[in-house]
């Protein structure tokens, strides 16, 4: 038996060279689409957990709030509790670089200088070694990770310049880390500081970020635990340090499941040409494999060597797709890591790196992949009767099931789409999966009822142009439903995915880019640091906006605070505005609730707006509390209406920045809005603002145009990875019809070659082919159209509120909608070319040879 | 009566579904065959020979009746059974050699013996031994399509025998060869099962074929008729 592994097995591959090629290729993509994705999550997560355990060290228990600060002389309470070996103060935070100018977020980290050694891992660079390089901070000296420091060109002793919300600071390199212990936090983009500076580039000098403790040895962490907390009150939370995994885990959500879901689909389509390159080699070797029964071989002899044959098809695209993906994965998390999470999260440079279980797993889903691909055709190929090799005939069809059963069947299942959809999630769990399941299987059952009868007019027409070529294609199309059917399916799904991509982000854009101009408004723009990424020099103090007030040409300013909130464990995103102001230049899209309400009820209460995805996340209406956490402790905000706000996943809530200021005690700023005075020049002021307030803060000026802008080419930028996995299954989808076409052919040699025994043209054969193409191109483009479109819109509902809370109307533009219509055509023809030609040529009595 | 026919067909039916039509291919045959015998099959072109070979064979089930191997009736056994059957006790000559185009002409003989689970480089050995006895020993290496029409039988042959079976089937193994070699097809035929207590059941058009068999069998619209046994 494992002799005729080699025979039956092995040479064939070599003889196919071509088409096991072009198998193994997609089975590449697929695997390469699935360990870059791995990766790109695995090399994300490792940076945050790797930064997260530099920084916490030995902590065991953290003392925080949900304000992001606590008071200094907490310090002090936490340290007198019984079983308390340790409390240190710590902030970290990220900063901006304005000389030398670097556009990179830098971490700073203020600490305890006597103490913090008990906790965390210091090693300087060049000092005498088992000095603690703490000891050569003073005045305004920091430690710079070494990388950092040789990035920067700064040798110790000179003097750089940040920018951040106490405006800009000296500081001079008193030293180095090597990159250990604390060096190598966030990815050795750090520095290290006595914490009463850190706090005072925060202006918060009786402040520090968390207090972190060490539990005596021997004490019972859970009863020290409990004593901190009787000791700092019910404002503080006191827990073992939290992973930012979690939180990056519930806000990258969304976008992490829409590329698994896209390198699965890739999967699927290789997977897919796989079962259509198994069904040829079943089709062409249906003889052999006959005759190999008749010498006496078992049935499971057979489907061993023909699942074999797949699975190494599936090797041989594992191997090189694990490498692909390994590369892939570089660039895919530079991108994911830059354009996509940055917009969120601060995030140090993340290498890519790749697990060995991926590699692994990746290369064992492309084979297991393959050869469960190669399943059906070679169980039907192992139930080839022994006498089969005496004739020739091929059955094809390994799916039986009645039309009448398919049609019912995909009727029920689109019912079942169609109700899903209409309950939406939030009456149904999950209503985003339900329906795609639901349109999966309708597809796969009724793509065979729905492909022919979508291809009849058209078959019908076919005939009268070319009455032998036309009939004989339509003839040999509707005698083989599971082909044609599986073809069909595949050039669909491939471009509707595609249209469904083209839909969601058009309808994105539209929704969001108006969104800023409308919500949001003004001309002119200021913000510390750039437009839309996380990163910034934090916030900025209120005299720039008394300064800004003051530039001729401007007719008003507002200005808001944005920061993160946890509520019930999400963080939430609040946003302090000027009510009154903010009506003056932007409208909100209210749900619930209206302007005159809200310029009414917001302004000087405690009251918010909150965004949709809020307002359905917390099940929360106008009328009702939030209870928010604030300097003052919990506080009660009334919410007086419901607006459309895109700006966090996790949900807004909107309050008026004078009441924010005075319950949280915080006035500082993260943006000023301008509208200008008609006439005046946007780029004269902008310069104007830039000379005034450009020597305090390293501030940033754009107009709302530019603003915009920036917004949808992030949008553009995630969706431009996802793009390529799009481009590869569409290519998939047509190495697919070249496959099944190719296979028509075969399975109609002696058909085609009667044909041209009586008398046609090899012209003839040649039409007959394209023609089955342009059959299965017209049907599938027809479904793919159709599927791209329900599946765009339950993209932006069901999936969308399910992850966001939040909902954007579906714009289908008339396009993207041609395009992937006429593309379906163009590829399915283009696919059937190369085997029409073949079949044109080969020769006539070879095709009718036997008997 | 010592030992049982080798194989043996009871009232043996065969139909076939032609559009609407049944044809009855076979229908009611009765037919032993015993230990080294060498009988012949004749009978007009769609009589039924093929039909009767292809159950005897085990490739093939019947309507009704039944066939027996060496007193086993097939029907009884699971195809996997029948497998092993014809890997190990029934050689099948096809009419059109049914060689694997791929394979050279001593890989071929292998397939049967690898199928066994012989190891390569004892199948190889009696490949080789068979292909010499079927005078081919020079031309091993050669792909059935750089063969002859009388070498491709004599390979089909050498692969037939290859299992050591008890008994060789043989489909008009010279319907296509020329009369030279055809001849020496039936010459092999006879030698490598003479001597060895191996029966043949030859299926032929040729006078000459059947004239080496000890007894004929001939078929008319898928009966056995009337003929001259001796
Ligand atoms: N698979 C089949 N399907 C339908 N009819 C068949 C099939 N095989 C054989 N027949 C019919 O059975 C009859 C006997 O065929 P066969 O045994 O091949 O005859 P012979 O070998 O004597 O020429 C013929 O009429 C033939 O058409
Ligand atoms: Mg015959």
């Amino acid at each position: 038996m494992r002799g005729a592994f080699g025979f039956f097995s092995l040479r064939p591959l070599w003889r196919k060279k071509v088409r096991v090629a072009l198998s193994a290729a997609s089975v590449a993509i697929g695997v390469a689409a699935f360990v870059a994705t791995a990766g790109t999550n695995r090399s994300l997560l490792a940076a945050l957990e790797q930064s997260a355990s530099a920084m916490g060290g030995k902590t065991d228990l953290e003392v925080r709030s949900p304000l992001g600060w606590v008071p200094l002389d907490l310090v002090e309470t936490v340290r007198e509790v019984a079983g308390v070996e340790v409390a240190l103060p710590f902030s970290a935070f990220a900063i901006r670089l304005a000389r030398p100018r670097f556009e990179e977020p830098v971490l700073v980290v203020g600490v305890d200088l006597a103490g913090d050694a008990a906790l965390r891992v210091y090693r300087g660079s060049g000092t005498v070694s088992g000095l603690n390089p703490l000891a050569l901070l003073s005045g305004s000296g920091a430690l710079l990770g070494r990388p950092l420091a040789e990035e920067l060109g700064l040798p110790v002793g000179s003097d750089f310049e940040v920018s951040c919300p106490a405006g800009k600071r000296r500081l001079v390199v008193a030293g180095m880390l090597e990159p250990e212990g604390m060096g190598k936090a966030f990815a050795s983009r750090v520095m290290v500081m006595p914490v009463g500076l850190a706090q005072s580039l925060l202006s918060a000098p009786d402040r520090c970020g968390e207090i972190h403790v060490l539990v005596a040895a021997g004490a019972p962490k859970e009863e020290v635990r409990a004593r901190i907390e009787a000791a700092v009150g019910e404002r503080f939370l006191v827990a073992p340090p939290e992973g930012p995994a979690m939180r990056m885990e519930s806000v990258l959500g969304t976008l992490r499941v829409t590329f698994l879901l896209t390198s699965i689909i890739a999967l699927g389509v290789a997977v897919f040409l796989v079962y259509n390159s198994a069904t040829l080699a079943a089709a062409e070797r249906a003889q052999e494999f006959g005759l190999l029964r008749a010498l006496g071989a078992t049935r499971r002899m057979v489907l061993a060597l023909s699942v074999g044959e797949s699975a190494l098809i599936g090797a041989f695209g594992a191997l090189p797709g694990v490498g692909l993906g390994a590369i892939l994965s570089n660039a895919a998390t530079r991108l994911f890591v830059r354009d996509v999470a940055g917009a969120y999260f601060v995030l140090p440079r993340v290498e890519a790196r790749v697990a060995p279980e991926h590699m692994l797993g990746g290369a064992a889903a492309g084979i297991l992949a393959a050869a469960a691909a190669a399943l059906l055709p070679a169980i039907s190929v192992s139930r080839v009767s022994p006498l089969f090799a005496l004739r020739r005939e091929i059955r094809e069809d390994p799916l039986r099931l009645t039309g009448r059963l398919r049609v019912v069947g995909t009727a029920l299942f689109l019912a079942a789409a169609i109700v899903a959809h209409l309950l939406g999630p939030d009456r149904l769990p999950h209503a985003g999966w339900i329906v795609f399941a639901a349109i999966s299987a309708a597809l796969l059952l009724g793509v065979w009822p729905a492909t022919r009868a979508l291809a009849a007019p058209l078959g019908a027409c076919l005939r009268r142009v070319a009455p032998v070529s036309g009939r004989l294609a339509y003839d040999g199309f509707v005698r083989s439903p599971g082909r044609i059917g599986f073809t069909a399916a595949a050039i669909a799904a491939g471009f509707a995915l595609a249209l469904q991509t083209s839909l969601v982000l058009g309808s994105c854009r539209e929704a969001i880019g108006n969104w800023v101009v409308r919500t949001l408004g003004g001309d002119l723009w200021i913000f510390h640091g750039s437009f839309t990424t996380a990163f910034g020099g934090g916030p900025f103090g209120e005299d720039v906006l008394e300064e800004v007030r003051r530039v001729p040409g401007i007719a008003r300013a507002g200005s808001a605070r944005v920061r993160l909130l946890p509520i019930h464990g999400e963080m939430v995103m609040l946003t302090a505005f000027e009510p009154d102001d903010h009506a003056k230049r932007g409208k909100f899209d209210y749900l619930s609730g209206d302007e005159a309400t809200t310029l009414r009820e917001l302004p000087g209460r405690r009251a918010l707006l909150v965004s949709e995805g809020f307002a359905r996340h917390y099940r929360v209406a106008r009328g009702e509390g939030v209870r928010l956490p604030t300097a003052k402790g919990e506080v009660e905000y009334i919410v007086v209406g419901v607006v459309v706000d895109y700006s966090w996943p996790m949900g807004v809530v909107l309050v008026d920045r004078a009441v924010y200021r005075e319950d949280f005690g915080d006035p500082m700023l993260d943006d000023c809005v301008v509208v200008l005075e008609p006439g005046a020049d946007a780029q004269t002021v902008r310069k104007e603002i830039l000379a005034r307030v450009g020597d305090r803060y390293d501030l940033f000026v754009g107009t709302l145009g530019e603003f915009r802008d920036e917004v949808l080419a992030t949008l553009d930028r995630f969706f431009g990875f996802m793009r390529a996995e799009v481009a590869s299954t569409v290519l998939l989808a047509f190495l697919g019809v070249v496959n099944a076409v190719w296979i028509g052919t075969l399975v109609r040699s002696r058909e085609l070659g009667l044909l041209r025994a009586v008398g046609a043209p090899s012209r003839t054969v040649f039409r007959l082919v394209t023609i089955e193409g342009l059959l299965i191109g017209a049907a599938g483009g027809a479904i793919g159209a159709a599927l791209g479109i329900a599946v765009a819109g339950e993209v932006l509902s069901g999936l969308s509120i399910e992850f966001t809370g939040y909902g954007i109307p579906l714009r289908v533009s008339p396009w993207p909608v041609l395009a992937t219509a006429g593309g379906s055509v163009l590829a399915s023809v283009a696919a059937a070319i190369l085997p029409a030609r073949a079949a044109s040529r080969s020769g006539i009595l070879e095709a009718i040879a036997y008997e | 009566m010592s030992a049982p026919p080798v194989l043996e067909a009871r009232r043996l039916v065969r139909a076939f579904r032609q559009g609407r039509r049944e044809v009855r291919a076979l229908d009611g045959v009765d037919f032993r065959l015993e230990p080294g015998e060498f009988a012949a099959v004749v009978g007009p072109s769609g009589s039924g020979k093929s039909t009767l070979l292809h159950l005897l064979g085990a490739l093939d089930v019947p309507t009704e009746g039944e066939v027996l191997f060496e007193g086993r009736s097939l029907h009884a056994m699971s195809d996997d059974e029948r497998a092993r059957l014809r890997r190990t006790q029934i050689g099948f000559v096809f009419q059109f050699f049914q060689l694997f185009p791929t394979l050279s002409a001593l890989e071929n003989v292998e397939v049967p013996l690898l199928l066994d689970g012989l190891s390569p480089p004892r199948a190889r050995e009696r490949a080789r031994a068979l292909l010499d006895r079927v005078g081919l020993s020079e031309r091993g290496g050669h792909r059935p399509e750089e063969l002859a029409g009388g070498e491709r039988q004599r390979v089909a042959i050498a692969r037939a025998l290859a299992p050591d079976p008890r008994v060789l089937l043989a489909d008009e193994p010279t319907g296509n060869l020329d009369r030279e070699n055809g001849a020496r097809v039936l010459d092999l035929l006879g030698d490598l099962s003479r001597g060895e207590g191996r029966a043949v059941l030859l299926v032929t058009h040729d006078e000459r074929g059947a004239a080496r068999a000890g007894r004929t069998v001939r078929l008319l619209d898928g009966r056995v008729s009337a003929a001259p046994e001796p």
